[in-house]
C-alpha cells in the first residue's frame, strides 16, 4: 500500500526532476565554487582594481535601483489610478526597452547624448554620458519595467474597500495613504527593490559600453576573467555578485506575503480630476518619448551609411548583416525556441508535480525549482563553461539550451504554479471516478484550461533566450553563437551601424512573438467570451 | 493540433543536434583579431579563391581568443588563428597548441618579425596619437604635441583609449610608456589620464571608430586604422610623440592538427603566400617582407619604433595586474 | 437500525473501516449500511471524518482496515471508476474548457459500450435535466444551479447505483441553496438513485434526508431517521450539535410566527 502512494505521488518523476535541477544547477555551481583556492580570494581582493569596482557596482546599482523602482512605481501609479487612456498601448510602450539586451541601451545612449550626440548638439549640452550617469542611465531603461510591471499589477489588484472605509471614517487623505497603501506596498516595494539591484549589479552591457573609466564588479568578472579565463577569479566575484541575489531569493520564498490575496477585490472607482490626469499623461507620455527616442536611434544609425560622417539612407548595413547575421539568428531562433518548447513541457510537468500531486517532494521540488533564481546568468555561465567544457554537449546548441532554460526556469514555473494551484482541485478526482485517467484530464482540461498561462510562458523562455548575453557568452562558439553576442562584438569596435542593425532584429522579433501572444490571447478569449455567473 | 505540436518540437530538436554537431569536412574556421572590415575583406577574396569550402571568419578580442584556444587547446573548433599578437601567439606556441610550421619559408621576412617556428608573421601594427582635426576645431583646441599634453583638463571626456586588459593595442600602448619612463612614472600618467578618458573600449579599433563617429576627439589607436579612416575621407591626423610609435607583430598559424586537413592547409598556404600582401598593403603597410616595401597615400614614412623589449607574457601578466586602481 | 428500514435492501455494507493519515486516526472502526434508493446524509463538523468517509466510498482513499461491499461484492479495493457509483464535488468541478454537452458526452468517450452513441445518451441526459438550451454554453455562463445539474448529469450518464455528495452548496448562498435541495429530490424522484450527502448544515439534513449519520470525532454517533434523532438524541452531543441548534433557529423565527 505504502509503496504503491509512493508511485501514486509522482516521486519517481518529482525526483528525476530534482535530479535534473541538480545536475544543471547545483553541481555546476559547487563544481564553481569548489575551484576556488584561497589564493583566488586574495588575488581577486588585492588586486588594484577591485575596491574601486566594488564600489562603482554598489553606487550605481543603489543610484539606478532608487530611480528605478520610484519610476517604475509612478508610471504603475498613473496608470492604475487615474483616468488617462490607452492604458494597454502606455503598457506596451513603456515596457518595450525589456525587449532588448541591456547593451544596446548602452550604444543608444552614445548616439543621442555622447560627445557627439544627436541631442547633444541640438540641445548644446555640456558634461558627458560617458561613466557613471551614462551607466545609470542606461541601467535605468532597461531595468525601470521590471519594477513597472511589478507594480502595476499589485496596484491593479489592490482592493479599494479599505479606501472606503477609511474615507467613511473620515481619515485624512495623508493617513490613508500610509495606513493603507505604504504597508500594503511594502512587500513589493521592497522585492522591486531586490529584484532591480539584483539585475543591475549583475549586468555588464551597459558599464562595458559607456562606464567611461569606471569598471564594475560585472565587468571585472566578464572582462578580465572571461578574456582571461581565469576561472577562480571568476568564482570568487561570482559568489559575490550571488549575494544580492540570494537574499531577493530567500525574502521572496520565505518572507510570503500575509496578507493574502483575496479572489474578490472591489475595483477602485477612479473619480475625475483633470489636474491628475493631466500630470499622468504629460509624465507617462514624456517617458514614453525617451524610449522612442532610443528606438529611433537605433533605426537612424542602422539605416545610415556612415554614422555621423555620411548620414544618407542606405540599406547596406540591412542586407550586410542579414547575410553575415543570418546563421547566427537561426542559431538564436533554434535556441529560443528550443527553450520554449522544452521550458513550457518541464515547467509544466514540474508545477503539475508540486501543485496536484503533493507530497513530502513536492515542497523539495518547489524549492529546487525556483532556486535558478538565485544564479545570475554570469555565474550560471561562467559554472557550466567549467562543469562541461570537455564533455560532448559542449559546443553545441545543447549547453546553451540548457544554460537559458535553467537560468529563465524559475519565472514561467511560478506562472504555472500559481495558474494550477487555482484550478478546482478535484478535477483528476472527478476523472478518476468517471473513469478517465489522469493523464488524459491533464490533457483534455487541464491544459486547454491553462493555455493562456502556457502562451506567456513561451513568450517569456523566447523573448529572454532571444536577446540573453549573460549566460551564453561563456557558452557560445562560431556554430552556436547566438545573434544578440554580435551585439557586444560591433559595440566594442564601436561599429554602431551594425550593432543597431542587431538590435532591431532582436527587438523586432521580440515584438513579433509578443504580438502573436497577444493575437492568440485576444483570439481564445473571444471564444470564450466570459459572461459572469447568473446569480 | 496537439500531434502537429509533437512534431514540430520533435523536428526542432533534432535540428538543434544537428547544428550542434556540424562537422563538415569543407568548412574552414578562422578566429582572428583583426577589424571588422578586414574581415569581411578577407571573407571575399577567400570565398571567391575556394568557392568549394564554407568559412566560419569570426572575431574575438585579443585576450578573449587567447584565452579560448588556452583552454579548449588542440580540441578547440578553431582551424587557423589569424592576427594574433605574438605576445599570444608564443602563449599558445608554449602550450603546443599550434601546428609545427617550420616547412614554410621565412628568410622573406624582415628578420626583426621572425620569432618562432609555429606562428608566421602576419603583419605589424603600429601606435599613435590620432587626433579628429574637425572635433579639435570645432572646441578650438589645440593638437597635443606630447603625452603630458593629453592630461590637460580641456580634453577631458574626449580621449579614447583600448583597455589594455582586453586589447592588445591597448596593451602596447601601456609598455611603451614603461619603457621609455619606468614602471612608476608610466603608471602614474596612465592614471592621471583616465580622468581625461572618455571610454576605455574592448577593442583595438575602438577608439580610431569613436574618433571617425565624431565622438571622441583623441584616440590612442592604430596607424593603420587611422590611415584607412582618412583615405575614406575623415578628418583625422596622426601624431608621433617622441616615445616613438608603440608596435607589436602579429601572427597567423594552424592549430595543431588541423593542418592534416586538406582544405584548412589549401587555405592557410593561400593566406601566407598570396592574401597577406594584399592585406598589409590594404590595411597595415608597415613592412615585415625583406623586398617588399608598401607604399599607401596617408600612410605615413620613417615611422620612430619605440623601445618595446622585454615584452613577456610573464611581464605582461605583471602589468597588468597593477592596472586599474584608479 | 429502526425496524422500517431493515426492510429495505443494503446496497452499500460498510464493515470496520478505519482510515488514519500519517498515524491519525480519521476514520475509528465505521460501519454502517446504505439502502437502495433512500437519501443519507452525513452530517458533522468539519474535521470529523465525513469525508474521509466519502473518500472511501468513491475509492480516492483505500481503507487500513475494513470491507466495503457494493451488492454484496468487495470493493474495498475497486479503482473509483469500477464502483459504478458516482460523485458531485464542491464547486462541482466542472471542465471549464469544454461546453456542457462535452461535459457530460466525455466521460462515455472511454467506454466501449457508450462510445458509438455517446452524443445522442448525452443529448437526452440533458433533455431529462432542463439542459438542453444551454448544450453548447460553457459552463461559466450558466447559474449556480445549471452548474449542479450538469455536474449531476455528468456522472448519472453513467448509471452509477449511487451518487455521493461533498458538501456541494457550502460556497452558496441561501436562495440558491433551497431551490437546489429541491432539484436535487427531484432528480432522485425521477432516478431513484441512491443518493449520499455530506453536509455540516443541520438544517440542510433534516430537510432533505430519509436517514441522517451524525459523525463526530472519527465516528458514528448516530445513525436514524430525523424524526428518531429528533425524538430520542443518542447522547449530549447530538443534543447540543444538533437539535439545540436546530432549536435556536427554530426560536429565532418563531417569534415572528407566534404572535
Amino acid at each position: 500500500m505504502k509503496k504503491k502512494s509512493f508511485f501514486k505521488q509522482g516521486n519517481p518523476t518529482k525526483i528525476l526532476l530534482c535530479a535534473v535541477f541538480v545536475a544543471f544547477v547545483f553541481y555546476p555551481f559547487i563544481r564553481m565554487v569548489m575551484n576556488i583556492e584561497s589564493d583566488d580570494i586574495t588575488r581577486v581582493f588585492q588586486s588594484a582594481s577591485f575596491m574601486p569596482s566594488l564600489v562603482m557596482s554598489l553606487k550605481a546599482a543603489i543610484t539606478t535601483t532608487l530611480i528605478s523602482v520610484s519610476l517604475g512605481l509612478t508610471l504603475a501609479f498613473f496608470l492604475q489610478r487615474s483616468r488617462i487612456k490607452c492604458k494597454g498601448l502606455f503598457t506596451v510602450l513603456l515596457i518595450l526597452p525589456m525587449l532588448i539586451p541591456s547593451i544596446s541601451h548602452g550604444m543608444g545612449l552614445i548616439v543621442l547624448f555622447g560627445a557627439n550626440g544627436i541631442l547633444t548638439k541640438f540641445l548644446g549640452l555640456s558634461g558627458t554620458i560617458y561613466g557613471f550617469t551614462g551607466m545609470v542611465v542606461g541601467s535605468v531603461l532597461y531595468s525601470y519595467p521590471v519594477s513597472f510591471l511589478m507594480f502595476n499589477d499589485v496596484l491593479k489588484y489592490e482592493d479599494s474597500s479599505p479606501y472606503e472605509a477609511a474615507q467613511v471614517l473620515g481619515i485624512p487623505k495623508f493617513n490613508r495613504l500610509t495606513a493603507i497603501t505604504l504597508p500594503y506596498l511594502a512587500r513589493p516595494l521592497i522585492y522591486a527593490v531586490f529584484t532591480v539591484f539584483t539585475l543591475v549589479i549583475t549586468d555588464y552591457g551597459i558599464p562595458l559600453m559607456i562606464g567611461g573609466k569606471n569598471t564594475t564588479l560585472a565587468v571585472m568578472m566578464y572582462q578580465e576573467v572571461l578574456g582571461q579565463l581565469d576561472f577562480g577569479k571568476g568564482g570568487v566575484i561570482g559568489l559575490l555578485l550571488l549575494i544580492p541575489a540570494v537574499i531577493t531569493f530567500v525574502f521572496n520564498t520565505f518572507f510570503k506575503n500575509n496578507a493574502k490575496m483575496g479572489y474578490v477585490s472591489k475595483p477602485f472607482d477612479i473619480k475625475k480630476n483633470f489636474l491628475r490626469d493631466a500630470i499622468a499623461y504629460i509624465f507617462c507620455i514624456a517617458v514614453v518619448l525617451c524610449i522612442l527616442l532610443m528606438l529611433v536611434s537605433f533605426g537612424l544609425v542602422a539605416f545610415t551609411e556612415k554614422y555621423p560622417t555620411d548620414m544618407s539612407f542606405t540599406l547596406d548595413n540591412m542586407t550586410k548583416m542579414f547575410d553575415r547575421a543570418s546563421d547566427y539568428l537561426v542559431n538564436s531562433v533554434i535556441i529560443a525556441v528550443c527553450v520554449s518548447a522544452i521550458g513550457v513541457v518541464v515547467a509544466f510537468i514540474t508545477a503539475y508535480m508540486t501543485t496536484r500531486m503533493k507530497s513530502a517532494m513536492s515542497s523539495v521540488l518547489h524549492l529546487f525549482s525556483i532556486t535558478s533564481l538565485a544564479i545570475p546568468g554570469l555565474v550560471l555561465g561562467l559554472s557550466y563553461s567549467m562543469t562541461f567544457s570537455g564533455s560532448f554537449i559542449y559546443g553545441t546548441m545543447a549547453v546553451l539550451i540548457l544554460a537559458n532554460l535553467m537560468h529563465f526556469f524559475a519565472s514561467p514555473y511560478q506562472m504555472m504554479y500559481n495558474s494550477l494551484s487555482k484550478m478546482n482541485e478535484n478535477l483528476e478526482n472527478v476523472g478518476q471516478t468517471l473513469g478517465i485517467s489522469r493523464f488524459r484530464i491533464v490533457l483534455d482540461v487541464i491544459v486547454p484550461q491553462s493555455k493562456s498561462t502556457i502562451i506567456e510562458m513561451i513568450s517569456y523562455f523566447f523573448v529572454n533566450s532571444m536577446m540573453t548575453i549573460s549566460a551564453v557568452s561563456f557558452l557560445a562558439n562560431t556554430s552556436t553563437k547566438p545573434i544578440s553576442l554580435m551585439i557586444g562584438q560591433y559595440e566594442a569596435q564601436n561599429n554602431y551601424e551594425y550593432a543597431a542593425v542587431i538590435s532591431l532584429i532582436i527587438l523586432v522579433s521580440n515584438i513579433l512573438v509578443k504580438s502573436i501572444v497577444y493575437v492568440v490571447n485576444r483570439i481564445s478569449a473571444k471564444r470564450n467570451a466570459y459572461v459572469n455567473p447568473v446569480k | 493540433m496537439k500531434k502537429i505540436v509533437a512534431l514540430v518540437m520533435c523536428v526542432v530538436l533534432c535540428l538543434s543536434m544537428m547544428v550542434g554537431c556540424k562537422e563538415e569536412d569543407n568548412t574552414v574556421i578562422i578566429y582572428t583579431c583583426a577589424t571588422d572590415y578586414r574581415i569581411d575583406d578577407m571573407t571575399e577574396q577567400l570565398e571567391a579563391q575556394f568557392p568549394e569550402y564554407d568559412f566560419v571568419i569570426e572575431y574575438q578580442s585579443t585576450s578573449k581568443l587567447a584565452a579560448k584556444l588556452l583552454a579548449e587547446g588542440t580540441n578547440t573548433d578553431c582551424d587557423i588563428v589569424h592576427d594574433l599578437s605574438y605576445l599570444n601567439m608564443e602563449t599558445l606556441a608554449r602550450e603546443n597548441i599550434l601546428a609545427d610550421l617550420s616547412s614554410y619559408d621565412t628568410s622573406i621576412y624582415t628578420d626583426d618579425v621572425v620569432a618562432s617556428k609555429y606562428y608566421l608573421p602576419e603583419l605589424r601594427t603600429g601606435g599613435a596619437i590620432i587626433v579628429n582635426t574637425e572635433v579639435l576645431a570645432e572646441r578650438n583646441l589645440a593638437k597635443p604635441t606630447s603625452y603630458d599634453d593629453l592630461l590637460k583638463p580641456e580634453y577631458k571626456g574626449l580621449i579614447s583609449m583600448p583597455d589594455p586588459k582586453s586589447s592588445g593595442t591597448g596593451y602596447m600602448f601601456v609598455k611603451a610608456l614603461v619603457n621609455s619612463w619606468g614602471e612608476e612614472k608610466a603608471f602614474d600618467y596612465f592614471k592621471k589620464l583616465s580622468d581625461n578618458i572618455q571610454q576605455f573600449t574592448s577593442s583595438g579599433s575602438g577608439p580610431v571608430n569613436a574618433l571617425a563617429q565624431k565622438e571622441a576627439a583623441i584616440g590612442l589607436g592604430m596607424v593603420a586604422n587611422a590611415a584607412t579612416q582618412i583615405n575614406e575621407g575623415v578628418p583625422l591626423e596622426i601624431l608621433f610623440f617622441e616615445e616613438g610609435s608603440p608596435s607589436t607583430a602579429y601572427g597567423m598559424s594552424m592549430i595543431d592538427g588541423k593542418d592534416e586537413r586538406e582544405c584548412v592547409k589549401k587555405v592557410f598556404d593561400y593566406i601566407v603566400n598570396t592574401y597577406n600582401y594584399r592585406s598589409c598593403e590594404k590595411y597595415a603597410p608597415e613592412q615585415i617582407y625583406k623586398d617588399k616595401i608598401f607604399d599607401v597615400e596617408n600612410f605615413p614614412k620613417d615611422i620612430n619604433y619605440a623601445d618595446m623589449s622585454g615584452d613577456t607574457v610573464e611581464e605582461k601578466e605583471r602589468l597588468l595586474s597593477k592596472w586599474g586602481n584608479w | 437500525m429502526t425496524k422500517k428500514n431493515n426492510e429495505a435492501k443494503a446496497i452499500l455494507r460498510i464493515t470496520d473501516v478505519t482510515h488514519s493519515f500519517d498515524g491519525k486516526i480519521a476514520l475509528d472502526n465505521v460501519s454502517f449500511e446504505v439502502y437502495e434508493g433512500e437519501f443519507l446524509a452525513i452530517l458533522g463538523p468539519s474535521g470529523c471524518g465525513k469525508t474521509t468517509i466519502l473518500r472511501n466510498l468513491i475509492g480516492l482513499l483505500f481503507p487500513d482496515e475494513g470491507k466495503i461491499y457494493l451488492d454484496d461484492k468487495d470493493i474495498t479495493c475497486a479503482a473509483p471508476s469500477e464502483r459504478d457509483m458516482g460523485i458531485v464535488f464542491q464547486n462541482y468541478a466542472l471542465f471549464e474548457n469544454m461546453t456542457v454537452l462535452q461535459n457530460v458526452q466525455y466521460a462515455m468517450k472511454f467506454r466501449k459500450d457508450m462510445k458509438a452513441d455517446s452524443k445522442k445518451l448525452a443529448l437526452d441526459m440533458l433533455e431529462r435535466m432542463g439542459l438542453s438550451e444551454h448544450a453548447n454554453k460553457k459552463p461559466n455562463m450558466l447559474s449556480g444551479g445549471q452548474q449542479q445539474r450538469v455536474a449531476i448529469a455528468r456522472t448519472l450518464v453513467l448509471h452509477p447505483r449511487v451518487i455521493l455528495f461533498d458538501e456541494p452548496m457550502s460556497a452558496l448562498d441561501v436562495e440558491t441553496r433551497l431551490s437546489l435541495r429541491k432539484e436535487i429530490k427531484q432528480i432522485q424522484a425521477e432516478f431513484g438513485t441512491t443518493m449520499i450527502y455530506i453536509t455540516h448544515d443541520q438544517e440542510e439534513a433534516f430537510a432533505m434526508a430519509d436517514r441522517i449519520m451524525v459523525m463526530d470525532n472519527s465516528k458514528i454517533v448516530q445513525l436514524d431517521t430525523p424524526i428518531n434523532i429528533i425524538k430520542n438524541p443518542a447522547d449530549a452531543y447530538v443534543q447540543r450539535f444538533v437539535l439545540d441548534n436546530l432549536q435556536t433557529k427554530i426560536d429565532s423565527l418563531a417569534k415572528y410566527i407566534d404572535v
